[in-house]
């Protein structure tokens, strides 16, 4: 590959993984993207003759001022000051590309390229941004190396001269040998990054961390939903949420239908679901422990749930739960706890910014159905409100139940009406309500629809016989992913269902049939790739993002036990042969233990790797003497190369275009000390080597003792 | 006065321009990750530090197993620029050598640098650097300093090596001097037949010697023989010409200053004439106040005689001579 061709292709590839970085934020809309890769792409063409018109500089120089007026403007407009800065990093890089012409251009690119990947460090944390720095890591290399070839290539040939085209044009330079070289430099670049990551001690104060992660939106989880605005995404296979019981079957069933809740509302008015604002009080706090409605039990089931950031701060919790654990964020070395909300409705939200998947494990009480949450009495009407003009849904309600009196009886009558009558079918298709209310179409005349019409129906005919009722929003059902060990729940996970308050306890209702609950697990090689790609994005946010002191002096600790259980198996071996027992289960299990056959291994792979190299050298030498030497001859040049190996550690190596001869006369001339030792190893050499004199084993290893002590005697006598 | 030389110093390392913004940037992301306990930022805190460590080691690789070796020019003359052959020969067995700088010491100052992109495993490359050496004389040659940038450009690491020798600069020479005609030589004087620079062709060929010039190689015979051979031509003139330079610094030691300038005019002078009546077949020899300077027949190459007038130092007291300026005998 031509030396130009290459660094311009490198060049593109480090500009291109910059400006990717800078793209991952939300800073950029989809037009301003299209116009970044149209103006990059468009760079490319920017060659001589175009490159050394009079004006072609001019104007990008002046574009860059009259952008940077622009930028400011809006950023005193009001604009986010982020944003201008950011699309004006990208606007840089753009003019650069579009003219680069000497090494100077290129490395201010590589500058620029460079800073965007430190900018993209606040404008996102996910696995994208990880895909972008190991790009780097390997181009890096790459971009430096050939940059400082072109700078070196300047520096001699002077800029746009003949020569320097000469060598831009050759491909003596950027050949496999040395991509494949500095490729394989990202391997240390890689071991040593994540070493010095690991090590630097962590006490940041966490300001302008970070601007917070790419929030996902899901619909259902604000202060109002309309009907018919949450079923759409059922086929969304985007993972928002991971959980993790604790103590599950092994091996692990392949889908769990676990109810995650989300928040709920408690007024309905055409067609759509709303909730009072109300900002809740703190949940009582112990440590990261946070009380809901109780204590946590042994008995109790545990989730871990790794939720994905959204737009609404809602915490998922599993049916049941009664205790939750979040772990607090550590700043400056200090922990700091955040806030948990419980507002009416079981609406439970939590405070501060997050950066990453947001970790948390949910302690819930089995067997016990509904949770006992009294509804303010301020609220206690919204809850049984019916809107004006629907009688006819509540007189269906009320020839639903027909004379029962028990509500948790009435309440299942209504539920199986609409889930298990074969009434109505499930459907994501929108019933087509022609400007009619929705639930009246839904319940009188297309009788089909998804979980949200459903729900409706149902806590609209429950509060129109007099039992509080709201529509909760949540999702339904895992999958499990065996890459990451956990069970991913989907935005198509989505659902919505019934909470009507029974005897002080709001009990769940769920009147979607079947088919609208059940989510068959997806399987293909498309899903599996996107179970690895979010095992990955897990562990990223696990052990890159969310790496904090707490796991440094955790991993000290590991390190410390795992020392001391080496100390103390060798101490428990000791003590064995006293009669006493080590105390190394003090500190867990020892990952990696060595005995003798880990040294006898060792030292055998040593032995061949020895042995090897001293038949390759020979091998070597036999070939450069070009054929195959007699015993005597093989020892006489053995002998040489050993006194040449003396003669280079005493700083007298032999030139090369310098006879052994000639070299031992200097030598003597010049008074070096152990001159008669070189001399008495060079006859014997030649003569063995070129004459008929042999070199028998004695006289080599006398000889080669001869050698060796040169060394020793040239330091020993300093010279003038 | 140094007992103990190092041949080789140890290797040192210092920021290049490139790397000083490195590490200020550096130093900048390492501020920002430590105030705000970015991860993101501590990860890549810790690939430029990688960078620079990365840098160090291959840029050892790079001036690992080398050799330097100057080949000096045949002929130096004073403020006239030259160049200076440098071999660098790449011991490596797998490894290329790149970007390698080389900083000669001529006289105690430094040089211009000779540059090797890329020099292959076991291969050797030559480049050269311009010089300019304003006065004759010896010049000494001394430490080399080896020098490289490889690979990011960001540490320029490098060691210094003695390398001690040493070449002697013949008097600048002038456009033109004027060279008198000469006449034969009488009497007892009177030169027996030999060859020298005249037009004749003596019929006899030897062995090209440094100096000779080229027109004057015998192709044929040097193709029969795998040796350069040159022509041997009769000597048309048996001049003699003995050139003088007054040497003696007899002058009150205010004066010394424009007496050297002087004296060093005149040795250009000098210089000049002898090429130019060597060039015309003319023997020449030069007289000064202390010395003689060795025969030149006339044909043969001047050296010695550049090489008399290149050593050529004021003396304090006269010596007996015979000397008078282009005295023809």
């Amino acid at each position: 590959m031509r030396f130009a061709f290459a660094h311009k292709l490198v060049t593109y590839l480090f500009a291109g993984l910059g400006l990717t970085a800078l793209m991952l934020g939300t800073t950029f809309s989809p037009i301003e993207q299209l116009l970044l890769v149209g103006a990059f792409g468009a760079s490319w063409f920017a060659e001589p003759p175009l490159l050394d018109r009079p004006g072609y500089s001019r104007f990008w120089n002046v574009a860059a001022v009259v952008i940077l007026i622009i930028q400011i403007g809006r950023a005193i407009a009001g604009e986010a000051t982020l944003t201008v800065g950011v699309q004006y990093a990208a606007f840089l890089q753009i003019s650069r590309l579009s003219h680069r012409k000497t090494a100077a251009d290129y490395q201010q690119i590589a500058i620029l390229g460079f800073l965007h990947l430190i900018a993209a460090t606040v404008l996102s944390s996910g696995l994208d941004y990880a895909v972008v720095f190991f790009g780097f890591v390997v181009v890096m290399p790459w971009m430096l190396a050939l940059t400082h070839v072109r700078k070196e290539f300047e520096t001699q040939h002077g800029v746009d001269t003949p020569k320097l085209r000469g060598e831009l044009a050759g491909r003596e330079f950027a050949t496999p040998a040395f991509f494949g070289g500095t490729t394989l430099l990202a391997v240390p670049l890689f071991i040593l990054t994540a070493a010095m990551f690991l090590a630097f001690p962590r006490s940041g104060f966490g300001y302008l961390s970070n601007l917070g992660a790419r929030t996902e939106s899901v619909a259902g989880f604000g202060d109002d939903v309309e009907l018919g605005g949450f079923g759409r995404i059922r086929d969304d296979p985007t993972v928002v949420m991971r959980v993790k019981p604790k103590n599950r079957p092994n091996p692990p069933e392949q889908s769990i239908s676990v109810r995650l809740r989300g928040t709920s509302f408690d007024r309905y008015s055409e067609g759509r679901w709303s909730r009072t604002p109300a900002t809740g009080a703190q949940i009582k706090r112990l440590q990261d422990l946070y009380i809901v409605f109780g204590t946590p039990e042994p008995e109790h089931q545990e989730y871990e749930i790794i939720l994905d950031p959204m737009e609404e701060a809602v915490l998922f919790l599993p049916e049941g739960t009664v205790a939750l654990q979040v772990p607090p964020t550590v700043r400056a070395g200090r922990d700091r706890y955040r806030r948990i909300m419980h507002a009416p409705g079981l609406d439970i939200r939590y405070g501060g910014r997050v950066d990453a998947p947001l970790t948390y494990k949910a302690f819930v009480m089995p067997k016990r159905r509904g949770f006992p949450e009294p509804i303010p009495s301020d609220l206690r009407e919204h809850y049984v409100a019916v809107p004006a003009g629907y009688e006819r849904v509540a007189a269906l309600a009320q020839s639903l139940i027909g004379t029962a009196s028990n509500p948790h009886a009435q309440a299942q009558l209504v539920e199986r009406y609409l889930r298990v009558s074969g009434n109505f079918r499930y459907t994501l298709d929108q019933p087509d309500a022609e400007g009619k209310d929705p639930l009246h179409v839904f319940l009188f005349e297309a009788k089909a629809g998804h979980c949200e019409y459903f729900s409706t129906a149902m806590a609209i005919m429950m509060r129109s016989i007099g039992l509080p009722a709201r529509n909760v929003t949540g999702f339904l059902g895992a999958d499990y992913n065996p890459y990451g060990d956990y069970y991913a729940v989907r935005n198509g996970n989505a659902h919505s269902w019934v909470e009507v308050l029974i005897d002080g306890r709001w009990i769940t209702f769920d009147p979607t049939p079947a088919s609208g609950q059940v989510f068959a697990a997806p399987s293909g090689l498309a899903v599996k790739l996107r179970q690895v790609m979010d095992a990955m994005r897990v562990r990223w946010a696990e052990y890159i993002v969310e790496y904090n002191i707490r796991d440094q002096a955790r991993a000290l600790q590991g390190l410390a036990a795992w020392y001391r259980s080496l100390r103390g198996d060798r101490r428990g071996a000791n003590q064995n042969a006293g009669g006493h027992s080590g105390d190394e289960q003090d500190f867990g299990p020892i990952p990696f233990r060595p005995d003798w056959r880990w040294f006898v291994a060792i030292m055998s792979v040593f032995g061949v790797g020895v042995l090897f190299v001293r038949w390759s050298r020979k091998r070597q030498r036999q070939t450069r003497a070009g054929r195959q030497l007699d015993p005597d001859r093989d020892r006489a040049v053995r002998l040489y190369l050993a006194l040449e190996s003396s003669l280079r550690s005493a700083g007298q190596a032999r030139p090369p275009d310098v006879t052994p001869t000639e070299h031992a006369e200097e030598l003597g001339r010049s008074g070096f000390p152990a001159a008669n030792e070189v001399r008495e190893v060079t006859d014997a050499y030649l003569a063995a080597r070129f004459g008929e004199d042999g070199l028998p084993p004695h006289d080599y290893h006398r000889l080669r003792q001869v050698s060796r002590r040169i060394c020793a005697k040239a330091k020993r006598s300093p010279t003038l | 006065m140094r007992i103990f030389r190092r041949r080789r110093t140890r290797r040192k390392f210092r920021l290049t321009r490139e790397g000083r913004a490195f590490l200020f940037i550096t130093v900048g992301v390492g501020l920002a990750a430590v105030n705000t306990g970015n991860n993101l930022l501590f990860l890549v805190l810790g690939l430029l530090l990688s960078l620079l460590l990365v840098s160090g080691v291959l840029s050892d690789l790079a001036l690992w197993r080398i050799q330097i070796k100057r080949k000096l020019p045949t002929r130096l003359f004073a403020g006239r620029s030259s160049l200076m052959d440098v071999a660098l020969l790449n011991e490596k067995r797998w490894l290329a050598s790149l970007s390698v700088e080389i900083i000669d010491e001529m006289d105690g100052d430094e040089t211009q640098s000779a540059r090797f992109i890329r020099v292959a495993p076991g291969e050797t490359e030559v480049e050269s650097y311009r010089f300019e050496v304003p006065r004759r004389g010896i010049v000494e040659l001394g430490t080399v300093r080896v020098l490289t940038r490889y690979p990011f450009g960001l540490i320029e690491k490098g060691y210094a090596i003695f390398l001690p020798d040493e070449f002697i600069v013949y008097p600048q020479l002038l456009d033109h001097v004027a060279t008198p005609a000469t006449r034969p030589m009488q009497g007892d004087a009177a030169p027996i037949h030999q060859t020298g620079r005249g037009s004749e062709f003596a019929g006899s060929v030897r062995f090209y010697r440094e100096g000779d010039e080229a027109r004057d190689i015998h192709w044929k015979r040097t193709a029969s023989r795998g040796e350069l051979v040159v022509r041997e031509h009769e000597q048309d003139s048996n001049a003699l010409v003995t050139l003088t330079v007054n040497n003696l610094l007899a002058v009150a030691p205010g004066d010394e200053a424009a007496w050297l300038e002087r004296f060093e005019i005149s040795i250009s002078e000098v210089a000049t004439a002898v090429a130019a009546y060597l060039a015309q077949g003319v023997s020449v020899q030069v007289q000064t106040n202390d010395s003689v300077s060795p025969f030149a027949a006339g044909g043969t190459p001047p050296d010695p005689i550049w090489r008399f007038l290149a050593l050529l130092q004021p003396c304090r007291r006269q010596a007996p001579s015979r000397g008078r300026k282009r005295r023809a005998a």
